[in-house]
């Protein structure tokens, strides 16, 4: 069992310093990596961007991240992910990475998405500039998830993982006005992880959504905006290979569960991924 | 929430308490505007240094309800400070909750 811990919309600041980090300090007990949905900052400026860095720096498990719109609200993306790297987070965006839970490849796909809206009720590339590129934005993140979902299989990544801020479907949307479903996801993002496969998908963004929902193609979607999960994070065990690893059988070649315990990986100071799985875009 | 709010939409601020009327009030100017003002108070809390878009803001009979999760006490405070300047003489119900940071006390088992 691949235990995954995740949350997003976590929007600090300044005075949100600390806020997480006794919640976090407990992650080896809970879970083998922690996923990140987006919306880290307020305003996406450096200074937020550090107060996050700081709230998981060194933790013992791998630490995988997308940036939401927030992270992007005063054009400096970049300048977030630079601080959020130093940290040892790995940020992804139309990339892949793997990280290696005793033995087992466990591979995490990252695009932000965007909008547009769900099958039938969306979006279309047409008429002025403004609304294709809107659309042409989604389909180019939601071709980078596929990419990376894909280059992650060709890995052998025994498990895999697509890690949004924008909603794969309407399912986890629920609490949230309908009229600003557009606004809050995309069924391009659902139709590239049915495409490519995956175990699990975990966003954010809808505050006021609802945690469960899933694909046309089946794959479970969550959506772990702190506001939705009320917790620190959310986590979910994955079975390996449909093996369900309860911490006292499992397969040798996949090693013992038992201690549950990432603490006695190597490597303990940052991230245990080793290299983006895609070129990706 | 994910709508960022447009800027500067000219909608005159007529003093006026309570939800639209409906058709057939006649003069446009002295129709109550909560509707209106309820979307400039997005607009406040959105820009500003919470960048909040994460309340539900709705009007309710006269009363217009608020409600959202806030990460610390202090910014609930100053969510209800802009909703104060935003919509003085309106009635507001604020449900506003603190957000939980806890650990979690279970796990969710896929299969
Ligand atoms: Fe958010
Ligand atoms: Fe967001």
């Amino acid at each position: 069992m691949i235990r995954v811990a995740a949350v997003g919309d976590i929007h600090l600041g300044p005075d949100s310093r600390g806020l997480l980090r006794p919640a976090f300090d407990t992650l080896p007990d809970h879970a083998d990596l922690l996923l990140l949905a987006g919306d880290l900052t307020r305003h996406g400026i450096p200074e937020e961007a550090q107060v996050v860095a700081d709230e998981v720096a060194g933790l013992p498990v791998p630490v995988i991240a997308v940036l939401g719109n927030h992270d992007h609200h005063s054009e400096r993306p970049e300048d977030v992910t630079d601080v959020l790297r130093a940290a040892g987070v790995t940020v992804l965006e139309g990339e892949g990475t793997v990280v290696d839970v005793d033995g087992v490849r466990v591979g995490v796909a990252g695009t932000k998405g965007f909008g547009g809206g769900f099958a039938g009720r969306s979006g279309s590339e047409f008429g002025e500039p403004e609304m294709k590129a809107f659309v042409r934005h989604t389909r180019g993140l939601a071709d980078g998830l596929r990419r990376a979902l894909d280059g992650l299989a060709a890995d052998g990544c025994a498990v895999r993982i697509a890690l949004t801020h924008f909603s794969p479907v309407p399912d986890t949307l629920v609490g949230e006005p309908l009229e600003i479903y557009p606004f809050l996801g995309s069924y391009l993002l659902a139709e590239a992880m049915d495409e490519s496969g995956a175990d699990l998908a975990v966003h954010g963004h809808a505050h006021l959504g609802t945690e469960h929902g899933i694909t046309s193609g089946g794959v479970r979607v969550r959506n772990v905006a702190q506001p939705v999960i009320r917790r620190a994070f959310a986590v979910y065990g994955l079975p390996v290979n449909g093996f369900h690893d309860s911490g006292t059988a499992g397969p040798a070649t996949y090693g013992s569960r038992a201690h549950g315990s990432a603490t006695d990986r190597p490597g303990t100071s940052g991230p245990a991924t080793d290299r983006p799985a895609t070129g990706g875009s | 929430m994910a709508t960022e709010p447009d800027n500067g939409s000219a909608v005159d601020d007529d003093v006026g308490v309570g939800t639209d009327t409906g058709p057939g009030t006649g003069a446009a100017h002295s129709a109550p505007n909560t509707e209106y003002r309820i979307a400039h108070l997005g607009e406040q809390l959105a820009r500003g240094d919470l960048a909040e878009l994460g309340m539900r803001i709705e009007a309710r009979g006269d009363t217009v309800h608020i409600t959202g999760t806030a990460s610390t006490a202090h910014d609930r405070e100053a969510i209800l400070r802009i909703v104060a300047e935003e919509l003085p003489g309106v009635r507001v119900r604020a449900d506003i909750a603190l957000a939980d940071v806890s650990a979690p006390d279970h796990s969710e088992e896929l299969s």
